[in-house]
């Protein structure tokens, strides 16, 4: 079956083939130029109305509180009542690993206060999120626990809920309180911490000289409050400093990440940090420097830290990380079910601060994902339940 | 009067005038070589460079350029070798990523969490992809399941197994980011990695058994005709397990190498390599040996799509342009090299008896 | 039964030459890159007439119809009339269309879908008026269209269910539609290359049923019986000139053949009877296998034996059973007296195997992708390597004597074997099974689209190799194969041997008794 273009005489094929790179480059370089959201090389310099000197006085500080690990739970107030045990819990599981981890400490949690969990798994489809949902309303259990759902897929369900007078709480969606649902934990607005860690210690680090490169995994949705409450920080501490942004594909992880940092690096030799908005984008990334050359020119943070960044840090091939557990967080989330059960209204849990850490080499606690960052939390839980 | 029996391709008629008219006039052979039709994607990667040393000269045509593309696309050429010995036989192996991203955890924990040592971790992962590469030769061959299938279905169970065993979390440790084992994937000579060395020896491992062996031939035999293949002794059930066999241990090779490369084991490291690999494996075809798989010509495709990657990377083009690149470089050096991927038997004598 | 349509025309063919010619071809050439396929060839069809188009595979007579059909660019200078009204060959017109009609040897049927569907494939459905497809409308069509030829077919069953013949029938009544018969071509293309030869004869008197109606057909053939048959005149083609165009009464099939090869060729060669005094190479008693329920024989070495049997007889499972290469069950013994008295297992798995000729050797006997060189050793690859690569000198030199011997016309070792013309890739097939250096071989079909030139050549081969000894079975729905090459013939009748024939009884006319059971 030869094509129609391979009878053509080969000066015809060349000339249909340039043509046709040719016209996909000026695509491509229209288009890059254009200056849409998300292209890459776009920079931006930080206002210089408030003096850099004080802003960098401002993030040294920030960055040495945020560099101390965290010794409270977020919630003080004792519940006063004996908690009822034997409650049935219902957790969705969103598919990835984090909501596995999630599943793993609420089960801890609820087990110390004689709770059973149950975990019903979605693959990520909107079809398999409204299943499990129904499920969880058929199964008519005490409560229900689930991270990064849109209300939109299950609202069906949790009117259902709501009528059944089950408690609904959740993490890590952009959603309002009410109409069903007692507590989003890690909502937006919650997340301000994480781009005040990583703009603070970049300011600091570098000295208010800094030119950053933003690597963002914009498929995760709850990933854009953090790049926003980055750029806002940024913006204020270090004031002059340059940042740019470049977008990933989930597929590209491990495979084309290191690739593309590295030719961006090369293609902007002024970079001097990298910042990651999720742990994940930097698996490679190193390695890869490394072998460009370019090791000792560029400091590495990354959002979230996990086991593998921990082990970057630990042996200098990595710089900073923002750590949050999620033990912290499950751990608040049984706190405010207890205090349902009990009768008792949840705004402790409501407004609760979860911990989070700036760690470097200095204060790493620890190589492992799953450690917690207040280190006595059962203890202090316990006392809080009476237990 | 013969019964039952087809004529010979119509098309032979023109061609075997030429046969007949006149003896075989001695084609210049380096022509033939140098020729469009042989090696198009050559020429449309020498196209890209030099588009890229225009657009970008003072960072594409470096030392620094040439290694990072070399040694950022090894393992996604290791992956694209796996499948030319299948592709060879007509088997399709799509378990590769999951016995990749097996080999990389298998080789992780024992490194990280055990006290065998790096060699023996090795040699137990790679055991691992060994098993694998049997039981997928028990289910498309023994149990007569279509390849395609088969593998998608063993690939799957991989990929439970996998989040069994791990939860879905990376393995990670001390002793994976420092040698011996981070040497596997991080040696550095001259600017180039191991990886880029345990690729040119592969594609020439495999290059000589395709090209200059019985087993070689015998495995095109069973891939371009298995019937005919039969009627001559050819042993097409064992070559068939054997291709699914290589491809699983050289998937496990990438897998380690990988896990070196990242210094951990990740539950989802082979998931993107798969369309790449086969991408690769199929443009590969169309060079160097006019429609079968092959060893080098899949080394260049790999390398043709990673060049532009970077250069394109290197040019500050928007994230998405490396999606439309490797597109249309696939479309165009497909079409130019007439695209003539060792098709099906019964399409090709259809379109030659109705031609 | 067949209808007859209502149109002027004679049905004789000298006659038809001294009127207007419905189609008319001068200087019709075509050159594919350096290759000269076709150089000045003129063609010219009287109206009502059966006009036959031969030569050897390479003639040029694809080319010619592959051009007429538009499918191919004549050369410029070449020069057409349809009835006199000069047309453009280039230009795919209705009015071509409506006067040039074509059944390519693949007939260009969906076998997948009905007769009433294909017929509707080119022409489109019946409608009703809101548009959705009148099957009762259709259906009549579809009936009337094949009716007219006297077969009836269910016009809903799925065409790979229909009998090849049906299958042809239909072809040649999707390629009338729409034209009530009168002036025009009907182009053929080797139509009874795939029919049985039970089913040949009425696919004849549907030839000539067109022809009655008043168009001309043009048959391109291969076999001399059925131009002999058939046809008015004959025009032949050798190496893309035209050779001339003569009445068929003026013509022997010698003279024909000898047009069509270029010198003379004996085409009634008969083999010497075998020397019996050499033993018997190969015995086999009970052989049950497919259809085959029971068959015992002795075959000496120089004894060419032939296997005659209508389809389903057994005849074309005796030689895979026996070479070892029969896929399903296969039970009985087999001896080989010179090797040793025991009586092998045919089940068994280290039954002795055979090299073979295949029957299709377009799907079973060759590998359409290798070259002649990869298709000539691939059974022998072993016995070529080094230590651990193939020899390419070793192998160039068992290749390159091979050509030599058999006379292999390619245009190298490393030419694609599509590119032989059907009897050279035979030849290469021979070559493969003969370079085993076995002591039996078995042939299926070995002359099925092999051009007469080389199908002697084949004869004299196998009866070269069996002066030296090897021991030959050949199965063959040819009885030219039978008459050619052998000395004894077995015919097999449901399953079993009914009769063998020897020496002077192989004859056409005992052959066919002897398989249809009418002896």
């Amino acid at each position: 079956m030869a094509s129609i273009i391979s009878r053509w005489s080969r000066p015809a094929r060349l000339a249909v083939l340039s043509a046709l790179l040719a016209i996909a480059a000026v695509a491509v370089t229209a288009c890059g130029s254009s200056g849409s959201s998300g292209s890459s090389g776009s920079s931006s310099t930080a206002g210089s109305s408030a003096s850099s000197k004080g802003d960098l006085t401002t993030a040294d500080k920030l960055a040495a509180q945020w560099a101390q690990r965290p010794t409270q739970i977020p919630v003080s107030q004792p519940i006063g009542k004996p908690i009822p045990t034997g409650k049935r819990i219902d957790f969705i599981n969103c598919g990835v690993s984090a909501c596995t981890s999630l599943y793993k400490n609420l089960n801890d949690a609820a087990r110390t206060l004689g709770w059973t969990v149950k975990q019903i798994n979605t693959t990520g489809t909107p079809e398999s999120v409204q299943a499990a949902w129904k499920q969880a309303v058929t199964d008519k259990p005490d409560a229900v626990v689930a991270s990064g759902f849109p209300r939109a897929v299950f609202s069906q369900q949790l009117k259902q809920l709501q009528q059944m007078k089950i408690p609904v709480v959740e993490s890590s969606t952009d959603d309002v309180e009410g109409g069903g649902i007692d507590l989003i934990l890690s909502k937006p607005k919650d997340l301000g911490p994480e781009g005040q860690i990583l703009a603070s210690w970049i300011t600091k680090d570098s000295g208010g000289k800094a030119h950053t490169l933003y690597v963002d995994l914009p498929v995760y949705n709850i990933l854009k409050p953090v790049r926003q409450y980055f750029e806002q920080n940024y913006a204020k501490l270090c004031a002059g400093c340059k940042l740019d942004k470049i977008d990933i594909p989930l597929t590209a992880i491990g495979k084309d990440v290191p690739d593309r940092v590295v030719s961006y690096l090369r293609a902007h030799p002024d970079v001097n940090y990298v910042a990651y908005s999720l742990g994940a984008l930097n698996v490679g990334v190193p390695a890869a420097l490394r072998q460009a050359g370019l090791a000792n020119k560029v400091k590495l943070i990354v959002n979230v830290g996990d086991a593998e960044n921990y082990q970057y840090i630990a042996s200098g091939q990595t710089h900073a990380a923002m750590a949050f557990s999620n033990i912290d967080q499950t751990w608040v989330w049984a706190d405010a079910l207890a205090r349902l059960f009990t009768g008792q209204p949840i705004d402790v849990d409501r407004k609760a601060h979860l911990p989070y850490m700036l760690i470097t080499k200095d204060n790493l606690i620890s190589t492992g994902s799953e450690f917690p960052l207040v280190a006595n939390y059962q203890q202090q839980w316990k006392k809080l339940w009476g237990k | 009067m013969s019964t039952g029996t087809t004529a010979a391709p119509a098309a032979v008629s023109e061609r075997h005038v030429l046969a007949e008219a006149r003896p075989a006039r001695p084609t210049s052979q380096w022509r033939r070589a140098l020729s469009f039709s042989n090696i198009g994607a050559v020429y449309v990667w020498l196209l890209i460079i030099l588009v890229f040393a225009i657009w970008v000269p003072n960072t594409f045509l470096t030392q620094t350029t040439f290694n990072q593309i070399l040694n950022n696309n090894a393992v996604t050429g290791l992956m694209a070798l796996c499948v030319v010995i299948p592709l060879a036989a007509r088997v399709f192996d799509l378990s590769i990523a999951f016995t990749m991203t097996l080999s990389g955890v298998t080789v992780a924990h024992f490194v990280a969490h055990t006290a065998v040592g790096v060699v023996p971790a090795v040699l137990i992962a790679l055991g691992a992809a060994l098993a694998i590469g049997l039981i997928n030769g028990f289910v498309v061959v023994g149990l007569g399941v279509d390849s395609f299938i088969g593998t998608l279905a063993t690939g799957s169970l991989i990929k439970a197994f996998i989040t069994m065993v791990t939860n879905d979390q990376s393995i990670t440790g001390v002793k994976l980011l420092q040698t011996p084992f981070s040497s596997i994937a991080q040696t550095d000579i001259g600017g180039l990695t191991l990886p880029v060395l345990y690729l040119l020896v592969i594609a020439g491992a495999i290059w000589f058994v395709l090209e200059h062996t019985a087993t070689g031939r015998r495995l095109y035999a069973t891939g371009f005709n298995p019937d005919a293949a039969r009627l001559q002794n050819v042993t097409t059930d064992r070559l068939r397990v054997f291709s699914l066999v290589t491809s699983s241990l050289l998937a496990g090779v990438a897998g380690i190498v990988f896990t070196s490369a990242i210094g951990s084991g990740s539950p989802t490291a082979g998931d993107p390599y798969l369309l790449a690999a086969y991408a690769a494996a199929f443009l590969g075809a169309t060079q160097l040996r006019g429609g079968r798989f092959n060893a080098w010509g899949t080394v260049i495709a790999v390398l043709l799509l990673g060049t532009g990657t970077t250069g394109l990377a290197l040019a500050s083009t928007p994230q998405w342009s490396t999606s439309v690149f490797t597109g249309l470089v696939l479309i165009v050096a497909l079409a130019v090299t007439s695209g003539r991927v060792g098709m099906p038997k019964r399409l090709r004598r259809r379109a030659a008896v109705a031609a | 039964m067949l209808k007859e349509i209502q149109v002027a025309g004679p049905a004789s063919g000298s006659a038809a030459a001294v009127r207007q010619p419905v189609l008319r071809l001068e200087q019709l050439s075509k050159t594919f890159g350096g290759t000269r396929a076709l150089r000045d060839v003129a063609l010219e069809i009287a109206p009502g007439e059966i006009h036959a188009l031969v030569g050897q595979n390479g003639c040029g007579k694809s080319t010619l119809i592959k051009t007429l059909a538009g499918y191919h660019d004549a050369d410029p200078g070449a020069l057409a009339w349809l009835d006199d009204e000069p047309f453009d060959l280039s230009a795919v017109t209705d009015a071509r269309h409506d006067r040039l009609r074509f059944v390519h040897q693949d007939l260009g049927l969906v076998t997948e879908l009905s007769a009433l569907d294909n017929l509707a494939l080119s022409r489109g459905y019946a409608r009703t008026r809101l548009g959705s497809i009148d099957w009762s409308a259709q259906e009549k069509t579809a009936r009337a269209l094949i009716g007219r030829f006297g077969v009836d077919i269910d016009v809903h069953r799925p065409l790979m269910y229909a009998t090849p013949v049906e299958r042809t029938i239909v072809a040649i009544a999707a390629a009338l539609e729409g034209w009530e018969g009168g002036r025009g071509v009907l182009v053929l293309d080797e139509p009874t290359a795939v029919l049985p030869h039970t089913e040949v004869d009425k696919l004849l008197e549907i030839v000539r049923e067109v022809r009655r109606s008043g168009t001309s057909v043009l048959y391109v053939s291969h076999r001399m019986g059925e131009i002999f048959d058939l046809a008015d005149r004959v025009t032949v083609l050798r190496g893309g000139r035209l050779i001339g165009t003569r009445d068929v009464a003026d013509l022997t099939p010698q003279t024909l053949a000898s047009m069509m090869v270029g010198e003379d060729v004996d085409i009634s060669v008969r083999p010497e009877a075998a020397d019996g005094a050499r033993g018997a190479r190969l015995e086999v008693r009970d052989l049950r296998a497919g259809a085959l329920r029971g068959v015992s024989f002795e075959l000496g070495a120089g004894e060419v034996l032939g296997i005659a049997g209508l389809p389903g007889s057994g005849r074309e499972t005796l030689p895979y059973a026996i070479a070892g290469a029969w896929e399903g069950s296969v039970s009985g013994a087999l001896r080989l007296p010179a090797r040793s008295d025991a009586w092998i297992d045919l089940g068994d798995d280290d039954a002795p195997r055979f090299p073979l000729v295949p029957a299709n050797r377009t799907t079973e006997g060759v590998i359409s992708a290798f070259s002649v060189k990869e298709n000539l050793t691939l059974p022998l690859i072993g016995r070529l390597r080094g230590r651990a690569a193939i020899s390419a000198g070793r192998e160039a030199d068992l290749v390159d004597g091979w050509i030599d011997r058999l006379g292999i016309r390619t245009a190298g070792i490393d030419a694609p074997i599509t590119t032989l013309s059907g009897g050279n890739q035979q030849k290469v097939v021979m070559a493969r099974c003969l370079a085993l250096n076995s002591s039996v071989l078995a042939l299926c079909e070995p002359t099925a689209g092999v051009d007469i030139g080389t199908r002697v050549q084949l004869y004299d081969l196998i009866a070269e190799q069996a002066r030296a000894g090897l021991a030959v079975i050949v199965s063959s729905s040819d009885e030219g194969d039978l008459l050619g090459m052998c000395t004894r013939v077995l015919v097999l009748r449901r399953g079993v041997i009914a009769t063998e024939l020897t020496g002077d009884e192989i004859t056409e006319p005992n052959l066919l008794h002897a398989m249809e059971g009418s002896d």
